[in-house]
């Protein structure tokens, strides 16, 4: 999913489904960090990885 | 009062000459007289204070030995567990929890230690920032120029050390709120490797990156309370087991034997030209030649991102439900916003940190430090939205920890070292080694200081 498809139905939709309601002043902050992430997330997901050899390790040990 | 260095007033103390509750009621006097113009402190704990000093002048009196911190003042960003205060963590919200029933254990260690708890410290809310611009308390001013920011989420613990208020502070660091302040303050900071020191019986942010360490004017502080702090602890369950690996005697070692690089690609790129040119003069002076590219930095940096945003927002979910008005108005959208995360995005950026860990692995086989800035460049002033990197703009609180999140995203040790001033303002550059080598990090601090290449500048206005 792209940022470009992030909207205000989306955000009251996926809030309701969390139990959260968005006032029209959150409104505007709530888009533009969500689109910001989307953006940074699309990066992250746009890296091949193979679900099962990169498999994340259940307790993280530097 | 003010620049003495913790070993200097613990060597006093033990020896007599100085009395810690005199020493520490001094503390308190420098405490009340500069904060008002930083804010760092939230609360003080004199009575306490007082107490603990008391008892370490009744055990030198005794003969017995008081502990290596003898007598030192030491305060705590206030998401620690503090016996009988109520763990704000910056927020309004948390007001409404009892107060702590214990202390944390790096706080009991340091008290065993002999060191003087004083008070706690302002941050960014639930340590959500990188600025210390907190609403609720008023943001944290930075002590070479007030105007600015003492960087965050540790604002507090930076500025109250950098300002001469106490020797030693603790904070957190889950995407460079140690390091970050440090670089802005002047001062040196350790994030030590992920696992090390207990967690326990501190305020949570996000639970895969979350690391807490020491604030101090000298490398020889740092290691002297990193030492006191670490070893075991049953109550955090990423703690690592097995005896306390000792660095204080270790510091002279120097650079013997260490293979140094500097980063190239990325922290080249997202850094102003002045904080590289100061990189490169530290660089220079150890003598190293040799580049190095993180593979993916800039991934890495955006999969932290993603991470941080989900495990940060679910600690809250219960509250942004039912009282989203009363979180710091600076955060509270992008609280909101990282609830409606796909998990998919979240899992992904996990598996990434899997790849990535392996590949930084390999660069250890050939290097054992790397040097990067530690920030992008000084700091912002209050209340500034935006800052330019490079000739890009930007938003500023979110990109302050550019340089910092790829290396936190794998839990490496890092010592956030004083490289020089530009326009009177601080910055820092992150000495990298690879897991558990917290020893390596603090050799290279320890070696730049001894060069003068890295030292705490005090601010001109307490001079």
């Amino acid at each position: 999913m792209g940022a470009e498809l992030i909207d205000e139905d989306f955000v009251r939709r996926a809030a309701a489904l969390q139990g959260i309601e968005i006032t029209p002043e959150q409104m505007p902050g709530v888009l533009s960090n969500l689109q910001r992430t989307a953006q940074l997330a699309a990066l992250v997901n746009a890296f091949p990885l193979d679900p099962v050899a990169d498999e994340p390790g259940p307790v993280w040990r530097p | 009062m003010g620049f003495e260095s913790a070993l200097e007033v613990a060597a006093k103390v033990r020896s007599g000459q100085v009395k810690a509750v005199a020493h520490v009621a001094a503390a308190f006097e420098t405490i009340k007289a500069r904060n008002p113009g930083l804010n760092a402190f939230v609360s003080l704990t004199e009575s306490r204070a007082l107490a603990e000093a008391k008892a370490v002048d009744e055990q030198v009196a005794a003969g017995r030995d008081p502990g290596p911190l003898a007598g030192v003042p030491f305060a705590v960003k206030n998401l620690f567990d503090v016996k009988g205060l109520t763990t704000l963590a910056g927020s309004k919200i948390n007001r409404d929890l009892p107060p702590a029933t214990a202390d944390s254990p790096l706080i009991s260690r340091l008290n065993a230690a002999g060191a003087v708890l004083v008070g706690t410290l302002n941050m960014d809310e639930y340590a959500y920032g990188f600025t210390t611009e907190n609403t609720h308390y008023g943001p944290t001013r930075n002590p070479h120029n007030p105007a600015h920011i003492a960087g965050g989420s540790s604002g507090g613990s930076a500025a109250a050390v950098a300002g001469g208020l106490v020797p030693i502070t603790l904070g957190s660091d889950t995407n460079g709120s140690i390091r970050v302040p440090s670089s802005l303050c002047g001062i040196f900071g350790l994030k030590p490797t992920y696992g090390r020191l207990s967690r326990a019986r501190s305020f949570p942010f996000v639970a895969s990156f979350d690391h807490l360490g020491p604030f101090c004017r000298s490398t020889a502080d740092l290691a002297a309370s990193y030492d006191a702090m670490q070893g075991p602890d049953p109550q955090d369950p990423v703690c690592r087991p097995g005896p306390a690996e000792l660095v204080s005697g270790k510091l002279g070692l120097g650079l013997e034997g260490l293979r140094v690089a500097r980063a190239g690609g990325y922290f080249e790129e997202s850094a102003e030209k002045a904080v590289l040119d100061l990189v490169q003069h530290a660089s220079a002076a150890l003598g190293v030649t040799r580049t190095v590219e993180i593979p993916e930095a800039g991934r890495a940096r955006a999969a932290a991102f993603v991470i941080t945003a989900t495990e940060g927002s679910q600690l809250h979910l219960g509250n942004l439900r039912k009282r989203a008005a009363d979180f710091e108005p600076l955060i509270r959208d992008r609280l909101l916003a990282n609830t409606m995360i796909p998990a998919a995005w979240y899992v992904q950026a996990q598996r990434f940190r899997r790849w990535y860990y392996t590949e930084v692995m390999k660069l250890f086989r050939d290097v054992d430090v790397i040097l990067a800035p530690a920030t992008p460049r000084t700091a912002t002033k209050i209340g500034q939205d935006m800052m330019t990197i490079n000739g890009v703009e930007m938003l500023s609180r979110p990109n302050m920890g550019l340089m910092t999140q790829p290396i936190s995203f794998i839990g490496l040790p890092v010592v956030a070292v004083p490289v020089g001033m530009i326009d009177g303002l601080p910055v820092g550059m992150q000495v990298i080694c690879a897991p558990w080598r917290e020893d390596l990090c603090l050799r290279v601090s320890a070696v730049l200081e001894k060069m003068g290449v890295a030292r705490f500048t005090p601010p001109k206005e307490t001079l």
